[in-house]
């Protein structure tokens, strides 16, 4: 029942819990709808996928015909199978030599970018204009840039006199893939680090200098603690991108010469596209890559949290 | 009769599709020579009676094909206008897949029935007998009435041998890795044209024809993923993936493992150039610039040497084995995809771009053989390098397919991948082979 005292709206006890309900429920319909869009994405294009990947490591046949179940085989014949622990070396390899390259070299250039005043944006924009270009059409620049008759490094290191390289050869094909990902990467960390370095609190570098800091001190010991968060997001983010490397060697190399870029989840397309009944096989080897992609960030995050405290 | 009606029609063919005649004039001069459009389809084409009969057949037919050669849509456009002559109310689509992802390109269309007709290589026949993804066409190829042209197709004991089915009507037969040999070199180094006997002969005429800095002897493992060139060796030492009855691997033999340790040694001598020097496209120019001595290839790349080349060169196959000589080569089809709604349709289709007259055009065009007896009357031999034509005698006398296993295009590219780790020098030819066994096993699950 309701009454006024003094003005007051005065209401039940069960009147205002029932109002209160419906207002709660009123806001959490409305944040349902907001949220709606995306669940309705992450449920399609992510649950049901990885849904779909366990279900499918249990089984053998191919994606379009018929299957069987088969257990945990796929998981047991995984370490036995040829080229398995060389397409895990060379995601290995291929991250260890992209990653720390990619954030030193986004760092460098976002120090640099963030004390630039006139023209900052055509810097800008020429430094990530490589992350517009999509994989595939990078890889086919750096296709004719590594030509060994007419490519432009061999052109360049010819009019030093030197030997031309075979850049796609065996021994180097991995290190080109890599240096192509730095390439196409440098550039979108590097905005995160300028915007990152533009918002840190300038009164701390004012008084650092007053204080008589030098320019490598003022890094050491202002710069790098203040963009820890986002460099320790940086790192664990492109590890995760150097992990999935696959459009790149497709076209670029098709995994060879031999399989000296064949990476995991190469490995993983030819055994879902390539193969005619090896799907449940690709789905084991991508159940093994998202466990140690999970493990591998979670062994980065203990790493990299700081010994004072945590992030 | 024949010859004559086809060298008018082609005439008037070509003025019609340069835009140099409308299609009421094409048709008018068709008729002008003498001939109703069935009798011109029955004769100059040799298409069968239902495919000219008349303009009842429309719809829309989706292709999706190989990149043979860079005209390879112009020239898929020309064997529709043909078609468009007799049949108007037929449109057509056509997509290129590429080499590298053709099998995975074509098995998804199909399950997508994103296509209605593929152009699919014999690699993946046996694959396809075991689906369901193509249209069974074995009533309509024996059928009676098709008996008369089935006959000029080629190839059908090799096609019948994957299973009861028969997927598709052969467009091609291709040699996948032939020798491309520059004479003038091979002369200059003291030999003929008969080095390619054995592979001590062809060892010392690579050797001699290797200057560094300048030239390599011979181009080796130039197609990523190397189809078919280490597997012809494997054949000649005796081996191949499984043994005759498909119950056993019959890779790791000693034999198997000389061959391999010869490739191999080619580029530890320096005589081949390493892996990663020369893509497939890269390596004609190569070839035409003479850093390439000899350039192992597929005949197709007879399509991207200029004419006339600079210098005089054959095709010729690779020296025998210790068992035997052996080139290995396969079949092009056309296969209708079994979910495409108009199924009569596309079997005209079929017919009439793998016709005499437009599988002699398509096969000129294409570098590579076709797949008719009649292909020869029809046209065949204008366009090609000369070169095809001269050794098609011995190609066919040295030819072998593939096995007939399901599994048999995923073991290739596999197995030519661990053999090219040799080759690189990551690997010994006897733990290449051995890897290259176990892959069998794997992927045949024996």
């Amino acid at each position: 029942m309701t009454g006024t005292a003094a003005g007051r709206l005065r209401l039940s006890r069960a009147e205002h819990r029932s109002l209160s309900r419906k207002a709660r429920r009123r806001r959490e319909l409305t944040g349902w709808v907001f949220l709606g869009p995306f669940l309705a994405c992450f449920l399609v294009f992510l649950v049901l996928p990885v849904a779909g990947t366990i279900w499918w490591s249990t089984r053998a046949g191919s994606i379009f015909g018929g299957t069987k179940f088969m257990g945990f085989r796929n998981f047991v014949e995984l370490p036995g199978v040829v080229g398995a622990w060389s397409s895990i070396e060379n995601t290995l390899l291929f991250a260890v030599y992209s990653v720390p390259a990619i954030l030193v070299g986004a760092l460098a250039i976002a120090l640099v970018l963030a004390r630039v005043r006139r023209g900052a944006s055509i810097y800008r924009f020429l430094v990530y204009f490589p992350v517009l270009v999509p994989g595939v059409v990078a890889a086919l620049i750096w296709l004719f840039l590594t030509n060994v008759d007419f490519g432009l490094f061999n052109e360049v290191i010819r009019l030093f006199g030197g030997k031309p390289v075979i850049w796609l050869g065996a021994d180097n094909a991995l290190l080109v893939l890599a240096v192509l990902d730095v390439w196409r990467n440098v550039g979108y960390w590097a905005m995160f680090f300028v915007a990152a370095i533009i918002g840190l609190p300038t009164e701390l570098y004012q008084a650092a200098e007053l204080d008589g800091a030098s320019a490598p001190a003022r890094f050491r010991y202002l710069t790098l603690p203040l963009l820890r968060r986002i460099i320790f997001f940086a790192i664990v983010v492109s590890t995760i991108w150097g992990l999935q490397v696959f459009d790149t060697a497709l076209v670029l190399t098709n995994g060879g010469p031999g399989t000296a870029t064949t990476t995991v989840i190469f490995r993983v397309w030819q055994y879902v596209f390539a193969s005619n009944n090896k799907v449940g096989f690709a789905s084991a080897i991508s159940l093994v890559l998202i466990v140690a992609i999970l493990a591998l960030t979670v062994l980065q995050m203990r790493l990299l949290r700081d010994r004072r405290g945590r992030d | 009769m024949d010859r004559i009606l086809n060298r008018d029609t082609r005439a008037l063919t070509d003025a019609y599709l340069a835009g140099g005649l409308s299609r009421r004039s094409f048709v008018t001069r068709l008729l002008g020579l003498g001939l109703s459009a069935s009798a011109i389809a029955a004769l100059v084409t040799e298409a069968t009676p239902a495919a000219a009969a008349g303009d009842s057949l429309k719809g829309k037919v989706r292709f999706l094909v190989g990149p043979w050669s860079d005209g390879e849509i112009d020239h898929q456009k020309h064997i529709a206008a043909g078609f468009n002559a007799l049949h108007p109310d037929v449109t057509f689509e056509f997509r290129l897949y590429q080499w590298d992802t053709a099998a995975q390109e074509i098995s998804t269309s199909a399950a997508e029935g994103a296509h209605d007709i593929y152009m699919t290589t014999e690699s993946s026949y046996p694959d396809y007998e075991a689906g369901n993804g193509f249209e069974d066409l074995t009533a309509r190829i024996n059928d009676p009435s098709f008996a008369a042209e089935k006959a000029k197709y080629l190839y059908w004991d090799r096609t019948q041998n994957y299973g009861p089915k028969l997927l598709g009507l052969p467009i091609s037969w291709h040699v996948e890795d032939a020798l491309f040999v520059n004479m003038e070199k091979v002369a200059a180094a003291g030999h003929d044209e008969t080095f390619v006997n054995s592979w001590d002969s062809f060892h010392d005429c690579v050797s001699k024809m290797t200057k560094p800095g300048e030239t390599y002897g011979c181009g080796i493992g130039i197609q990523l993923g190397g189809y078919g060139e280490w597997y012809q060796r494997l054949r000649s030492a005796g081996g191949s993936y499984l043994t005759p009855d498909l119950k056993r691997p019959n890779v790791n033999l000693p034999d198997v493992v000389t061959v391999t340790q010869q490739m191999a040694d080619l580029f530890k001598e320096g005589i081949a150039p390493p892996l990663g020097t020369y893509s497939y496209d890269a390596a004609p120019a190569a070839f035409v610039a003479g850093k390439l001595a000899i350039l192992s290839s597929d005949l197709a790349t007879t399509t991207a040497l200029p004419s006339p080349m600079p210098f005089k060169w054959k095709l010729l196959p690779y020296p025998p084995g210790p068992v035997s000589q052996v080139n290995f080569n396969d079949i092009t089809y056309y296969m209708i995809n079994a979910k495409s709604p108009d199924k009569d349709l596309m079997w005209e289709v079929v017919k009439w771009w793998t016709s005499g007259p437009n599988d002699a055009y398509w096969a000129d065009n294409s570098g590579t053989y076709p797949a008719r007896t009649d292909a020869a009357a029809s046209g065949y031999g204008k366009s090609s390098a000369p070169q095809l034509a001269e050794a098609l005698p011995l190609f066919e006398k040295y030819a072998v397919g593939l096995e007939n296993f399901p599994q048999w295009a995923t073991v290739e590219q596999l197995a030519e991948a661990e053999i090219q780790n040799c080759y690189a020098g990551k690997k010994t030819a006897q733990e290449a082979v051995a890897d290259v066994e176990k892959i069998v096993k794997h992927e045949t699950g024996l």
